[in-house]
């Protein structure tokens, strides 16, 4: 199972200039089929950076433009069997502190990361900016491009 | 043996659960765990029956995560990607002058490059 960062949905709708959004469109079409996924986080910071460009309206189709269009399955949080104000503590603060302390990370990715590692089936994560995450991942690391191989 | 002790010292406690030694330290500030004070002494200790319980707690987090998959409509998918090629096209038109890297360095507080 592939989880996708944030790069390469804004690369796709907001920056069709750069030289890697032909690779990234090919990325996108081959991932669709191997049931592509995305964490809650990335999924808000794309909405939230194309809320500048897009009316509340396009914004709320969201389920069709992007879950749907590119077959993403959404990864969300959950507490499981934890209380739940234990679980919220644990998930935005403990649980990425932790990774800081660990590896001088950004909040963000610390988010990210940590939903993506404890989806079982996930195996890989895509990002433009591989270089700063293999280090720091038990993931595999790639960027769109070494997914084609 | 390790395995047979009441108690483990942060190191090795912090080692078993995958967390900074400080970490605990702040987990025991928030009341999160219990840890034993050394009589005459600033050192504590972890009770392995504490490492044991974050543990199940840590171990039910990590399988909590909920995968919501898209819809498998061919109508729908149709819809959605008829739909996002209109937004890129949308988008396409503005001048945008920002690049990507620029947009991640903002988004995420640290270099893209």
């Amino acid at each position: 199972m592939v989880v996708i960062d944030t790069d390469v949905f804004l690369l796709e709708f907001a920056f069709h200039r750069d030289p890697r959004h032909e690779v990234n469109a090919r990325f996108l079409t081959v991932v669709r089929d191997r049931a592509p996924t995305i964490t809650i986080y990335n999924l808000m910071e794309i909405l939230g950076q194309l809320s500048f460009n897009l009316s509340p309206a396009r914004l709320a189709q969201w389920p069709l433009w992007l879950q749907t269009a590119y077959g993403l399955t959404v990864l969300w949080p959950e507490p499981g069997e934890m209380e739940a104000l234990a679980f919220f503590r644990w998930e935005i603060h403990e649980a990425p502190l932790a990774r800081m302390q660990d590896k001088r990370m950004a909040f963000l990715d610390t988010l990210i990361l940590n939903l993506a590692e404890r989806t079982s089936e996930a195996e890989t994560f895509v990002t433009w900016n591989a270089r700063h995450f293999r280090d720091k991942s038990s993931l595999t690391v790639l960027t769109p491009a070494e997914y084609l191989g | 043996m390790q395995g047979q002790k009441a108690a483990l010292t942060l190191k090795e406690a912090s080692k078993r659960l995958g967390v900074h030694p400080n970490t605990l330290r702040n987990w025991e500030r928030q009341g999160v765990i219990q840890l034993i004070r050394l009589p005459g002494s600033r050192y504590r200790r972890v009770p392995v029956s504490e490492v044991q319980r974050l543990v199940a707690q840590m171990h039910g987090q990590q399988a909590s995560v909920r995968l919501e998959p898209p819809s498998d409509d061919p109508a729908m998918i149709a819809e959605g990607q008829a739909l996002a090629r209109a937004i890129q096209l949308e988008l396409a038109a503005l001048n945008q002058t920002q690049t990507l890297e620029d947009t991640m360095q903002a988004l995420r507080g640290r270099s893209w490059s």
